[in-house]
């Protein structure tokens, strides 16, 4: 058949051409995931990936679009891969979405998986039953995502960055990293690791599971309690297929939705020979986006069409063709209108402007809220990571990709819920306790997309960098509080002359007598927040030494209430 | 006085000259044999080895070779087959220079030393404060074990068991790792630092690198607790890395400033005496470091020089 039909040869050439691509890109994203973690060298960290972790959020237009509207600034380095896929989509259409994206890849695979022939058949006998010049319109359609978009973008407008939450390659990195392959980990563990150390078996399964543990997890593995949230968020988004093949990437995804309207302009266009035309429609009827006009094979909505070309493939007449272009002069290729009504989209607009209080609204303290002031309903022990910049400004910078998250050595960083407000959601919060913040560490801020974490080292961090300093809870820490001996904290501090002194001191020990005991005193004017001696506190439960946001570089002094 | 007459087995008449006669002769070849003999097996076999060696020298490596060799070589504390423990100092996410840790190449050459001797299986690991995986690369132990052929195992609080400390008076029970427990050569390494609960981090401290639990609770009876845990672990063979002590700031560090290069190394059987020797080496007296005395006091070792032959070098 391929013989007598060249175009054909070429077309499935195309194809396999296209599953080849979105494999390499899944299978980088992957390899993001597996090394984007960092190692130790010299007497710092460098990333182990040769290539950027943060890759994909370098070059997504939504978020720089979202973070740059935010911030009223235009993201200083605008990289060149945001520029490359830019040209792509301008050129070739929205093949981002196609060939590249590897959440759509995941999408496909689960379309694959959760929609069977019986359902492509079922779907598409219903679809031919409706009239030719009916137009398909279900409650949610093509259009609702560009509804989102401008939603979203209303809002970063009003200074409120909420397009993390909805970005396709964010959902992904959040999913995977605080989920997938942690819960992974944890089977590796749970299986091989024990099993390795069984009598007879331990012998063939330590080696394997050594391999295993080596080769397919982090070095420095995580834990996250919103693990299951984040699980159900991606495995939502890939759930959706069961309805529609490309259920988000056609119905609510913003950055489709942005790649789509540079689509619509494209020029690689699908063009179809309406002389060979006999408008069987099986074209229309196989599209996974719904790209083409049910009974008007020519019409095709160039915002939705991926360029996968699969309708080319099928097309009994071989009449469709993807050129620059057109091959034939009847060679037609007809837009197919964008059904945005003027109601939706004021719609978006204000409902997107609703949200910016709802997003906003936190509790401050007595003084009011000022510039850089982070809110008050906020503990005290609320802190960022390294390098954050004042509160508001890093709200309106932060795009919840989940990059720093993963490439923090010590798992110290955990998204917010709603702790800082509605608006700081999933955001990253450092959290001592759990993992302390390695002093000589600058990963975090080198793998930010937007530079809400700026960019630091080893040398700036102590004083352009502290997440807080730390303060003794006198009435839990073991030596003030019963008069015995301890000093852990003193002993993990890590800068030198340290921040902690041990001083002898008068106290009550358990039983009410007056002892002398040395006890830990802070030395603020060393401490660098980096949370060690909170991490190691062996009291259980809360520590007795902790570290607080007053003295943190990006707040003003106003916030430690002790004075200038 | 008539000679008494005896008689002797045969029934013959023996009398007292006779005698003397006859045993004389044997007991002064008895005599002469046993004056000469020990002087004739002195000059066939080496001196009595050393029972702990004091060397310093510019190459660490060798200044553990030269110390286990004066104190008997290796073959004295691993047996052919055994399968042996070699504990450095790997606590902390800190650069050789930085004399945190253990030196890499005096932990490469100990688990050398200990395959030569025969020893089928040599493991390296600790219970780190930092992260593990830094501790283990940046202080360069992991790569010098693995060279040499040691098997380096991450810490795994899974494996651990609890067991009892006999004669423990403040903590009863404790959870260890079970290779440190079931090997048949237990060798301590650590690194001579300054600590500032204990005054000094030694041979006694760095047991706490093979326990699990919640270890921060040892420092509130930390000398009581680390002379009592003798009784669980009490290491075959001590050897004090103080190629660098960490003077200043320990036991993390951070600041070559504080790190003295003294190029020592001390190798003993005795680990109340490694501790003690050490102490000197900060100018520091036995009687002001709870731990050394009680364990002394306890029978574990001794912490009297004096009692020691003791070998200098360097």
């Amino acid at each position: 058949m391929t013989a007598r039909r060249p175009w054909l040869r070429r077309l499935v050439r195309w194809q396999t051409a296209r599953r080849a691509t979105q494999i390499a890109f899944l299978a980088l994203f992957a390899y993001l995931v597996l090394r984007g973690h960092g190692v130790p060298e010299g007497t710092g960290w460098r990333v182990a990936a040769a290539v950027q972790p943060e890759f994909f959020f370098l070059g997504n237009p939504y978020l720089w679009l979202a973070a740059g509207l935010a911030s009223r600034a235009m993201l200083e380095a605008t990289p060149w891969i945001l520029f490359f896929f830019l040209l792509l989509t301008l050129v070739f259409g929205r093949v981002f979405c196609g060939w590249i994206c590897p959440l759509g890849t995941c999408i496909d695979g689960a379309g694959r998986l959760l929609r069977p022939h019986r359902l492509e058949v079922k779907a598409a006998r219903e679809r031919r039953q409706r009239t030719a010049a009916a137009v398909i319109k279900p409650a949610l359609g093509g259009h609702t995502k560009y509804y989102v978009l401008l939603a979203v973008l209303a809002m970063a407008a009003f200074g409120v960055n909420t397009a993390g939450w909805l970005d396709p390659l964010a959902i992904l990195t959040r999913g995977t990293l605080f989920a997938l392959a942690p819960a992974y980990e944890w089977l590796v563990d749970a299986s091989l690791g024990r099993a390795a150390y069984w009598p007879v078996v331990g012998h063939i399964m330590q080696p394997v599971y050594l391999w295993v543990e080596q080769h397919t997890t982090n070095p420095f593995p995580h834990a996250y309690g919103q693990a299951a949230l984040h699980a159900a968020v991606l495995l939502g988004v890939l759930a959706l297929s069961r309805l529609r093949r490309r259920y988000w990437c056609h119905v609510l995804c913003p950055l489709g939705a942005l790649y789509g309207l540079m689509s619509r302009v494209a020029l690689l266009r699908r063009r179809v020979n309406k002389a060979a035309c006999n408008d069987c429609s099986v074209c229309a009827l196989t599209c996974r986006m719904e790209a083409v006009e049910s009974g008007n094979a020519a019409a095709v909505d160039a915002g939705e069409c991926l360029r996968c070309m699969e309708c080319g493939g099928v097309c009994p007449k071989s009449g469709i063709t993807f050129s620059f272009l057109p091959p034939q002069p009847d060679a037609a290729a007809v837009p197919r209108e964008l059904h945005l009504t003027r109601r939706g989209l004021l719609g978006a607009l204000v409902a997107g402007t609703a949200c910016v209080p709802l997003a906003r609204l936190k509790p401050f303290s007595r003084m009011g809220e000022e510039e850089g002031l982070a809110p008050l309903g906020l503990d005290a022990h609320f802190l960022r990571p390294p390098g954050a910049l004042p509160e508001t400004d890093f709200l309106r910078l932060c795009v919840r990709c989940g990059e720093c998250f993963g490439i923090c050595p010590q798992n110290a960083l955990h998204p917010a819920l709603f702790q800082a407000g509605l608006e700081a959601l999933w955001t990253p919060t450092l959290v001592p306790r759990i993992g302390y913040c390695d002093p000589a560490c600058t990963l975090c801020s080198s793998v930010c997309p937007t530079g809400a974490l700026k960019p630091l080292t080893p040398l700036l961090k102590p004083t352009a960098g502290r997440p807080g300093t730390a303060a003794f809870d006198r009435s839990r820490c073991i030596p003030w509080a019963r008069g015995t001996p301890c000093g852990v904290c003193e002993e993990m501090c890590p800068v030198s002359p340290k921040a902690i002194e041990i001083r002898v001191v008068r106290v009550h020990n358990a039983e009410g007598e007056m002892v002398d005991v040395p006890a830990p005193v802070m030395r603020l004017d060393r401490c660098i927040g980096c949370g060690l001696c909170e991490n190691k506190c062996p009291v259980e439960g809360q520590s007795a030494v902790r570290v607080n946001r007053a003295g943190a570089s990006r707040e003003t002094a106003a916030v430690t209430g002790y004075g200038p | 006085m008539t000679c008494q007459k005896k008689h002797d087995r045969s029934g013959r008449f023996v009398t007292r000259r006779e005698f003397l006669q006859r045993t004389g002769a044997g007991s002064a070849a008895l005599a002469a044999w046993a004056t000469v003999a020990p002087l004739a097996r002195a000059a066939e076999m080496p001196a009595r080895p050393a029972d702990m060696a004091v060397i310093k020298g510019d190459d660490p490596a060798a200044n553990v070779r030269a110390a286990i060799e004066a104190i008997g070589g290796m073959k004295q504390f691993v047996k052919k087959g055994d399968v042996v423990v070699v504990k450095p100092n790997i606590g902390w996410d800190r650069t050789p220079e930085q004399a945190a840790n253990t030196n890499p190449q005096v932990v490469g050459e100990l688990v050398a030393l200990a395959f030569a001797a025969g020893a089928s299986k040599v493991k390296v690991f600790d219970n780190t404060c930092n992260n593990p995986r830094a501790c283990y690369m940046r202080s360069g132990i992991e790569k010098a074990a693995v060279d040499a052929g040691a098997t380096v195992l991450p810490f795994d609080a899974k494996r651990c068991r609890n067991v009892s400390i006999p004669g423990g008076e403040f903590l009863k029970e404790w959870p260890v790792f079970v290779d440190a427990l079931e090997c048949d050569a237990y060798i301590n390494v650590p690194v001579a630092k300054v600590h500032g609960l204990s005054k000094l981090t030694l041979g006694l401290k760095n047991v706490m690198g093979v326990i699990g639990g919640n270890r921060g609770q040892w420092h509130q009876n930390i000398n009581v607790i680390l002379a009592d845990f003798l009784a669980v672990l009490k290491p075959k063979l001590t050897v004090i890395d103080a190629y660098r002590m960490l003077m200043a700031n320990g036991p993390s560090g951070g600041n070559v400033a504080d790190v003295r290069l003294a190029k020592t190394c001390i190798a003993t059987a005795d680990p109340v005496a490694a501790d003690a020797r050490a102490a000197a080496l900060f100018d520091m007296s036995v009687e002001s470091l709870g731990f050394i005395t009680r364990a002394a006091r306890k029978g574990f070792g001794t912490a009297d020089l004096s009692r020691l032959k003791v070998v200098e070098k360097g």
